[in-house]
């Protein structure tokens, strides 16, 4: 089920008319979130349900294991980490690592197959598989580490691995964050209520207008049906991707939230302006925190961080930026886009020691940040090496352009600069107090989140899945 | 205001503005929840026909059902082309399943060198609907009674109501329930698809083997009483040589082994009839060509 779809208009409504009735008493509560879960989940496919289910009686299982037997937490992390990132590999990088495999042999000069050997139902990619799995991990390595107790209820832990709102796409949340608050009776007030509303319908907006209406410009040009090329074009298709895939994951997370503080759940800001960083070190801090501040905590720091030195906490920084490719992909392109933010990440360590590049405005890091991100993402959309380095060089071969693609794609161009002047605005929202008290004076959020709800019904694009249902 | 306040007030607000805005901006040409509807029905309706017109995207925009058949003839018409559609075999079999077998039928095949192509074989636009499970189909017919007064509006389509200086780029379809599609571009530029088209040829010619399952469709339906008619879609001249010399078809003889299963080949003059992109036909050429046609298959309706 997807947040906009039908199906799931008629879910919501149902569930939130339900929820007071169950939200009471613990063991209620707990199954009902777990039902509705499961058949938010199922919908897609039921038979997934059970991988899930796996997955997480491995973490159940493991967790008390670790409290009882602390002599042996080692052999139980391990075959919690065995679990999800066994499944984890078999579902999703089997192919490729086949493929790899296969191909390398080739150039050995032996002719293997392996790919043909994989099973059919590994072909398939569980949906929300790499979020629920990592969300997973985390409840067995924090017990593992003593920063947290299990709990003993098994709905408890399957209402917090399998809560509707994050399982398919994140955000990944911890469990020391929500197990707590799942343990409580949620209350809500109106003004969490309308707070939770304004994340609904501005994720929607976000998905719904700018992203799939930037779709189809994006998805022509790389698909090669078009017959535009040149610099200018390729920069717009990327900042328009740059945008697109920002607001398709932010509108989920919005919508995430916003769903979690209805229900009376608060969720950890997913992204923040993230095309505002003035620097690539505050983009990871902006995008997709809850996945950065995942592979920070159990990947970067574990190896040693920036402790170790300059030449190994940069070693783990690469680790870390090429595992965060493999984990959004199974393919090359996506370890390579994980390399090339790890390149720029490490040229920044350089030259913001330089006194007077940092003289330089805020502006101009912010483009900077922006453009170098633009540069990565070619990466990420492209569908081969290939493509990647034909579009990187349109990109930076100084030729003369054709424009006529602007009017060609003029709905796209116009959703397109409603999305710059929204992240402008909020820049100037946050820096300058005076528009903060107009803001709050005419209750101008009433008035835009009124204007992006029709929006959202008059000007939707077309209906797409959300981006990262494929990770 | 207090947040209690805004949660009443937002919702009305925003059916005020919408209101508002419905009457101020002009009608949107697509409907897109039409658009699916139409497109659902061309697949999993089961009611049959006396004319059929099949084959690629240049039929659905070029036939319009409407002008093939008498309005008083009792006889019914439509048009079953897909995107990128081939003659493959299951798609032959679904057209088959349309035919009206106890009375004059009349097939009408739009034969173009691409949809003999292992891409065009595959029919992926076909099947993006025909695949649909039951549950899909049923939201989408369901939904597009509903949805029809919620059309998606495009910021072109506004800019050129209001504006003097039109963004002059438009690409009209206008789906109807027959299975035409009613299309014309603003810019006119009948050499715009020719590098697609050009594209779509690399390491994709014409399968031999799809042409000779055609054929044998072709005398199979033909010793059932069925008229079988091909013809070459009208496009523009650039677009036939791009063809003939990049996708390994070869007009006469396949017209040729076509007549010879029963086939019946009809000529049009391309010059007759305007491309807006080099490939389909203008709605109002497409409306001329398809009276054209009607004229030269009512004698096999008689």
């Amino acid at each position: 089920m997807v947040f906009n779809s039908l199906e799931f208009l008629l879910f919501g409504l149902l569930f939130f008319l339900l929820w007071p009735l169950f939200k009471k008493k613990d063991n209620p509560r707990w199954l009902y979130l777990v039902a509705a879960s499961f058949l938010f989940y199922g919908w897609w496919d039921w038979r997934f349900l059970f991988l899930i289910i796996g997955s997480g009686l491995v973490d159940y299982c493991s967790g008390l294991w670790i409290e009882k037997a602390p002599k042996y937490r080692k052999h139980f992390l391990f075959f919690s980490l065995l679990g999800n990132l066994g499944s984890l590999s078999v579902f999703k990088y089997s192919v490729f690592f086949a493929t790899s495999l296969d191909s390398l042999f080739l150039k050995l000069g032996v002719q293997t197959n392996l790919v043909a050997s994989i099973p059919d139902f590994a072909l398939i990619l569980p949906v929300g598989i790499s979020f629920y799995t990592f969300q997973s991990l985390s409840y067995t390595i924090d017990i593992y580490r003593g920063r947290l107790s299990p709990t003993k209820n098994i709905l408890h832990f399957f209402s917090y691995l399998s809560m509707f709102p994050q399982l398919v796409a994140g955000p990944i949340v911890r469990a020391k964050d929500l197990l707590k608050q799942l343990a409580k009776v949620p209350s809500v007030n109106s003004i969490e209520i309308w707070n939770g509303i304004k994340l609904i319908v501005y994720g929607l907006f976000q998905k719904v207008v700018i992203a799939d209406n930037l779709s189809l410009f994006i998805d022509s040009a790389f698909s090669g049906s078009k017959h535009y090329d040149g610099p200018s074009y390729w920069w717009f298709v990327m900042v328009a991707f740059s945008f697109q895939i920002y607001c398709d994951f932010s509108g989920y997370s919005l919508i995430a939230r916003g769903l979690a503080k209805t229900m009376g759940y608060h969720f950890k800001m997913n992204f923040n302006h993230p095309y505002l960083s003035s620097s690539l070190k505050e983009f990871w801090g902006r995008w997709h925190i809850s996945l950065s501040s995942w592979f920070r905590d159990y990947v970067y720091i574990p190896l040693g961080g920036a402790k170790k030195g300059i030449y190994l906490g940069m070693l783990f920084l690469w680790i870390t930026m090429l595992l965060s490719g493999l984990w959004h992909g199974a393919n090359f392109t996506f370890i390579i886009w994980g390399a090339v933010h790890a390149l720029f990440l490490t040229m920044e360590r350089f030259y913001s020691k330089v006194g007077i590049l940092r003289k330089m405005p805020k502006g101009v890091w912010i483009l900077i940040t922006f453009v170098q991100a633009c540069v990565a993402w070619v990466f990420f959309r492209a569908e081969s090496m290939e493509q990647s380095l034909t579009v990187l060089k349109s990109m930076f071969t100084f030729t003369s352009s054709d424009f006529q693609f602007l009017t060609t794609y003029f709905d796209a161009m116009v959703f397109l600069g409603i999305a710059i002047v929204i992240e402008i605005s909020v820049h100037v929202k946050r820096t300058k107090i005076n528009v903060q008290t107009v803001y709050k004076k005419l209750n101008l959020d009433l008035v835009f989140i009124a204007i992006a709800l029709v929006t959202i019904v008059m000007f939707r694009g077309e209906g797409q899945q959300f981006i990262y249902f494929q990770f | 205001m207090t947040a209690k306040h805004k949660i009443i007030f937002f919702l009305p607000m925003a059916i005020v503005i919408g209101v508002v805005l419905k009457l101020v901006f002009p009608t949107p040409n697509l409907n897109d929840s039409y658009r699916d509807y139409c497109w659902i029905k061309k697949t999993h309706s089961t009611e049959q026909f006396n004319v059929l017109a099949i084959g690629d995207s240049r039929i659905y925009r070029a036939v319009n059902p409407l002008f093939l058949v008498g309005d008083n003839s009792g006889m019914n018409a439509v048009n079953l082309g897909f995107s990128s559609a081939g003659y493959s075999d299951e798609y032959l079999s679904f057209v088959s399943g349309r035919i009206k077998e106890d009375d004059k039928s009349v097939v009408l095949c739009g034969i173009t060198p691409y949809s003999f192509t292992p891409e065009a074989l595959k029919n992926e636009h076909y099947h993006s609907f025909f695949d649909k499970d039951k549950k899909e189909v049923d939201k989408i017919l369901f939904l597009s009674a509903y949805l029809e007064d919620f059309p998606r509006y495009s910021p072109a389509e506004i800019w050129d109501y209001y504006s003097e200086i039109p963004v002059t780029y438009l690409y009209h379809n206008s789906f109807k329930e027959n299975g035409w599609v009613e299309s014309y571009k603003i810019p006119f530029d009948s050499t715009s698809g020719l590098k697609s088209y050009r594209k779509t040829f690399v390491d994709n010619t014409c399968d031999t083997k799809a042409v000779q399952n055609y054929y044998d469709w072709v005398k199979k339906m033909s010793s059932n009483d069925l008229t079988i008619v091909g013809f070459r879609p009208p496009s523009t001249l650039a677009m036939e040589h791009l063809e003939d010399s990049l996708s390994g078809f070869n007009y006469s003889s396949f017209i040729e082994g076509f007549e010879n299963n029963g086939g019946v080949w009809l000529e049009f003059s391309r010059s007759d009839y305007v491309s807006y992109d080099g490939s389909h036909l203008h709605y109002k050429s497409a409306n001329r060509f398809t009276k054209h046609l009607a004229q030269e298959i009512e004698k096999y309706l008689d």
